[in-house]
């Protein structure tokens, strides 16, 4: 008397196994063609447990000294995002089709923004340090290029979201531009515009870190020299210290993003 | 508060005068610290973008096209990089995610775990998990792929994590009441409500990766990411540009189809 009621009907099933199969066959084609080492992989594997182990110590003894130059990643970051939050407020006025002064100059800002973005930040860093050498302006310079990217398409989005009938409104009262801008646009957004900033400053950080990688000072670079001189507890030391950190601004930025909700 | 009697104006703002001043005044040190600690003038960076423009014009115009031939393998690479790298973390994060979610796994500790690899692997810069990764097994296409899982592993475990928490404290209940088993539970009712997201989620992590094989090149692993890096280290300024210009034009790309799948799908 028992009968096997089908949940999902044939068809649907179909369908679903042949997506899976062909996303296995993509999956597949794409690890054949990379030709990956997996060989050498797996042998210098059995080695990377004697090499862990190293790793397991700290050398507090520099502390001052990684504090310091985190402190120095930091602070680069966030004058970067100073800087990237100004142009982007720049750009963001005449770039929202809502309340900028042209058409064809919000198309232009709008291009040159996505390119911006489009460019990742580390090459970004090269290009500024190939012209201006190594130091803390490149470094901060080079942020400010991927920072822009990001708050300026965030920004324009956001006063495109503006409701027409607060500008609309304002400007029936008879409200100067910049008027409508500062007392009709700007308290709309602020919010929105903090909560954008407050996510932009891990990944500033992030890059700020990765910049002294590269070369342009910082934890970054004594991470390297670490790394160079095989000073096993000194990296654990400082990767500790770097992930510490980015929980901390992790917790606090969330925060800041419930609050401004 | 307005304490000259000549002037009728209202006050807009409703915050008490010393209240908004305390804010300005905060707000004035927290922007101008920075740049007293660093001792830069913020004007000197105005100031260096022209000197930056005249330098990219006379050394990285016009660019260098002649070798576009041999970018096309560096395309393609870059694109298998990314698709085989997506797959992985993808899977990779549902599985850690499932392990993550309070209401799918009832071990506390395997809990607590997996929400500690999570938070390591998203909070420490991808470049540093690179430049380990390289110290540890030497340079190659392996760490390059695992540098790239790394990169999305650990935003992606999360938010699955979240989705499949929202998901189940609405759904789930009913199914469980029924007497579905746990795998019963995840493949029908959890998995159809969770593929779009998760289909949402990972065409987010393709374009991340694809930005990602600038730091490819950087642990050496292939794509265009180590011929940019490259051509600028031997001052081949103007190959690096058409490099650079490609790699914006596909990412560009990349991005236009993403957000068509994402509109045919979703």
């Amino acid at each position: 008397m028992e009968r096997k009621i089908q949940l999902t009907d044939s068809k649907s099933l179909l369908r679903k196994i042949l997506m899976g199969a062909g996303s296995l066959v993509l999956f597949s084609a794409s690890v054949l063609l990379l030709n990956l080492d997996l060989a050498t992989f797996v042998s210098r594997a059995k080695e990377a447990g004697s090499v862990l182990q190293h790793f397991l110590q700290l050398d507090l003894t520099d502390l001052a000294e990684i504090m310091s130059e985190l402190f120095l990643s930091v602070t680069i970051a966030f004058a970067a995002l100073i800087g990237g939050t100004l142009f982007s407020l720049i750009f963001a006025v005449f770039g929202a089709e809502n309340i900028t002064p042209h058409r064809y100059l919000s198309y232009f800002i709008k291009g040159f923004i996505s390119i911006i973005r489009a460019i990742p930040s580390l090459v970004w860093i090269l290009m500024i340090v190939a012209s201006m050498g190594f130091g803390t302006i490149s470094g901060l310079i080079g942020l400010i290029f991927p920072t822009v990217g990001y708050l300026g398409k965030s920004f324009i989005s956001s006063i495109e979201e503006v409701p027409e009938d607060v500008i609309e409104a304002m400007k029936a009262t008879g409200a100067s531009k910049i008027q409508i801008i500062t007392e009709g646009v700007f308290p709309c957004v602020s919010n929105m515009f903090l909560s954008w900033i407050a996510i932009r400053v891990e990944s500033n950080v992030a890059e700020s870190i990765s910049l002294g990688i590269v070369g342009a000072g910082g934890i970054g670079t004594l991470l390297t020299r670490a790394i160079g001189s095989y000073d096993y507890p000194k990296i654990s030391t400082i990767i500790l210290m770097i992930f510490v950190t980015m929980l901390a601004l992790e917790i606090v930025v969330n925060r800041i993003k419930t609050v401004t909700k | 508060m307005n304490s000259s009697g000549h002037n009728p104006s209202v006050p807009l703002q409703q915050m008490s005068v010393i209240k908004r001043r305390l804010t300005y005044m905060m707000v004035l040190v927290f922007i101008t610290f920075p740049f007293i600690y660093l001792k830069v003038n913020p004007l000197e960076i105005l100031t260096a973008y022209p000197s930056i423009v005249s330098f990219f014009g006379e050394n990285f115009f016009p660019p260098d096209f002649s070798g576009f031939k041999n970018y096309v393998p560096l395309i393609i690479e870059t694109l298998l990089f990314a698709v085989v790298g997506t797959y992985i973390s993808a899977i990779l994060a549902f599985i850690l995610g499932l392990a993550m979610s309070e209401n799918i796994n009832p071990i506390a500790l395997v809990r607590w775990l997996v929400r500690t690899f999570s938070s390591l692997v998203r909070n420490i810069p991808v470049l540093v998990w690179a430049s380990l990764l390289v110290y540890i097994f030497g340079i190659g296409s392996m760490v390059g792929l695992l540098a790239l899982i790394l990169a999305t592993l650990g935003f992606l475990t999360r938010s699955y994590a979240e989705t499949i928490d929202d998901i189940a404290d609405t759904k789930l209940e009913a199914l469980k009441a029924n007497g579905a088993s746990p795998i019963q539970v995840i493949v029908n009712g959890l998995m159809p409500e969770f593929i779009p997201s998760w289909v949402n989620w990972t065409l987010f992590s393709f374009e991340i990766n694809i930005r990602a094989s600038a730091i490819l090149g950087m642990v050496g692993a292939g794509g265009i990411g180590i011929m940019i890096q490259t051509n600028i280290r031997l001052f081949k300024y103007q190959e690096a540009l058409a490099l650079i210009i490609t790699l914006v034009i596909l990412i560009l790309l990349t991005e236009f189809a993403v957000t068509k799948i994402r509109k045919a799908i979703l």
